[in-house]
């Protein structure tokens, strides 16, 4: 499969009103090739937003267009997406393996090419030995496997996947995840919403995140944490001469606070500037001879960026 | 891997119609949702399987004069009026509202295939199962009653009389019935968040045909269907409004036009239709 150079995702000032109530606001994005994670409490429009993308519902105002196909088109458009939605339903009495092979009939494929995809979908979810049980007896993780199951069955260049980790066990999570990343490294592109920030955290190139219907900020996590000027950078250190190692920093300009540990092993310096730290800690490391445990961006995760842009918002008149 | 049918092809939405009935058309048959059809259907049946039954047990057959006139009574009132109407409102109107209600629509929804072509589908599925139950009804209730009047008289009416095109109409009027009504209840499933209201209101002004003024019958199913009756039924009420029959191939004609008519409204809303079901 190709990886489209261009953008897969775009909104041109999109919004979403459900009669007075507020879906999403004037949003206008592009999200590139690789995996996009949706970002934001319940409420904050994330599924709005990928029910938008796939015409489930259709914008109030502006366009959407995924790698150039039109969502309200789903004669082509469908060839080429397919959507896990959050819904915890199925069509009543049908067991894995004939749900994910009745929709693949209406796509129009052969009897032997659609039992050859949805063969092949449920082997990817390892579902395979459980196919041909009635829905009604699989557990949540198992619904979520073969929904999944479905929506990847027809090979599709973007999945869209609404909240996939809810309900599954660490077990499953794990394995699951697993298989975004076999996804994407066979060239699939994900956009992928949920609130288990760490994980979305792990495997996202990109993050978009969103607040009461509003995109307050996206791009690649480390970037979009740059940007934030307001809430200097955390760096922790765990060293054997903390003490050392937080007055030479503190003649830095750009740094901020430092907070020794208890045990005074480690040190949290918050930063301005994180680059030009990086720069003088080597140069401080070397001078007193200190011996680095470890070094961490405190906070440059999803968690942390979501926590600054929702309290900023919050402070904001 | 792709589909072998050219995109937008005749041929890729004849395939995709049938995986459509292929998914829905059990439903109506085999299912929970199957059993007031079932008894719906074996209402004019058990009727005349009593009626047999008792006349075999009092050696008391009936004249072939009289058992036409009491199933063309009979298949008005209760085929027609209440068993097919009210079996297609339970099946058509549930085609997409059973499937908002249940969450499960979207699935067809993020599928490649035309909502109009969807709405075709799923309309051949209803009908599918609505005529096999309801001419199934028709051809046995017509076999039981003219059993009554003893198997030589039978045979004579059915060899030598009308019965077989008596039958062959009768038939055809409920698969005119189940085209028009299905029509309709599909649209009232769409149309309406609670389809039972509209469809009501309909069925009374079927029910009310009788007493329509002429130009107001033109604009119901029952009129055409009470058109191609091989045994016409008096409208004999004093207060009913006479109108003459409509020509049996303009009543055929109207029955399926008005049907076209109505789906294509119907695939009209279906393809501007959301998947909002916290507020359906």
């Amino acid at each position: 499969m190709e990886r489209p150079g261009t953008n897969l995702v775009v909104f041109k000032n999109v919004s979403k009103f459900y009669g007075d109530v507020l879906g999403v606001n004037r949003v206008d994005l592009s999200i590139p090739a690789g995996i996009t994670s949706l970002v934001g409490p319940n409420g904050s429009g994330k599924t709005t937003l990928m029910n938008l993308m796939t015409g489930l519902i259709r914008p109030t105002q502006g366009e959407i267009r995924m790698l150039n196909y039109r969502p309200d088109r789903p004669e082509n458009f469908f060839h080429h997406v397919g959507y896990c939605t959050q819904f915890d339903s199925f069509p009543a009495g049908v067991t894995g393996r004939k749900f994910i092979l009745g929709y693949l009939r209406v796509f129009g494929y052969e009897p032997a090419a659609a039992r050859r995809l949805a063969d092949e979908a449920l082997l990817k979810v390892n579902m395979a030995d459980a196919a041909d049980r009635r829905i009604a007896a699989y557990s949540k993780g198992m619904r979520q496997r073969i929904k999944l199951a479905q929506a990847i069955a027809h090979r599709p260049d973007i999945l869209i996947l609404d909240e996939p980790l809810n309900g599954l066990d660490p077990m499953a999570r794990a394995e699951i995840i697993g298989l975004f990343r076999q996804l994407s490294d066979e060239g699939q592109h994900i956009i992928i919403s949920s609130h288990i920030l760490h994980e979305v955290d792990l495997i996202s190139d990109r993050v978009l995140i969103l607040n009461q219907g509003y995109v307050m900020a996206d791009g690649d996590i480390r970037s979009v944490r740059t940007e934030m000027n307001t809430h200097p950078l955390q760096i922790l250190i765990r060293c054997d001469k903390a003490t050392l190692l937080a007055s030479s920093a503190l003649q830095c300009d750009h740094v901020v606070e430092i907070k020794m540990h208890e045990d005074r092993q480690g040190v949290l310096i918050s930063t301005r500037d994180a680059e030009a730290f990086y720069g003088i800690l080597n140069k401080i490391v070397l001078e007193h001879d200190i011996n680095v445990e470890s070094l961490t961006a405190a906070d440059e995760d999803v968690f942390a960026v979501y926590r600054y842009l929702v309290s900023e918002e919050g402070d904001s008149p | 891997m792709t589909v072998s049918a050219a995109p937008g092809s005749m041929a890729l939405w004849v395939r995709q119609i049938r995986a459509v009935i292929a998914l829905e058309w059990q439903r109506y048959l085999f299912g929970r949702r199957a059993i007031p059809l079932y008894l719906l259907a074996l209402m004019p049946v058990a009727g005349f399987l009593a009626n047999f039954a008792l006349r075999t047990i009092r050696t008391e057959p009936i004249e072939i004069s009289d058992a036409m006139t009491i199933f063309s009574w009979s298949f008005n009132l209760l085929t027609l009026r209440f068993v097919v109407t009210f079996g297609c409102i339970a099946i058509f109107t549930n085609l997409f509202r059973a499937e908002i209600a249940s969450k499960s629509l979207h699935y067809y929804f993020l599928v490649p295939i035309r909502r109009e072509v969807l709405t075709v589908g799923k309309y051949l599925a209803g009908l599918i199962s609505a005529i096999i139950l309801f001419s199934l009804s028709t051809v046995v209730s017509y076999l039981l009653l003219f059993a009554s009047s003893g198997g030589e008289e039978m045979a004579i009416w059915f060899v030598e009389g009308n019965g077989v095109s008596h039958l062959i109409a009768y038939t055809g009027i409920t698969i005119l019935g189940c085209l028009g009504y299905g029509a309709v209840f599909l649209g009232c499933g769409v149309f309406f968040k609670n389809p039972v209201i509209p469809a009501v209101m309909f069925y009374g002004l079927e029910w009310a045909n009788f007493m329509l003024p002429v130009l107001l019958k033109k604009f119901s199913v029952v009129h055409y269907l009470n058109s191609l009756m091989p045994v016409p039924v008096t409208q004999g009420a004093f207060f009913a409004v006479i109108a003459e029959p409509t020509p049996a191939w303009i009543a055929i004609i109207g029955i399926l036009l008005f049907t076209a008519l109505v789906l294509a409204a119907t695939a009209l809303v279906v393809r501007r239709m959301e998947i909002k079901y916290t507020t359906e």
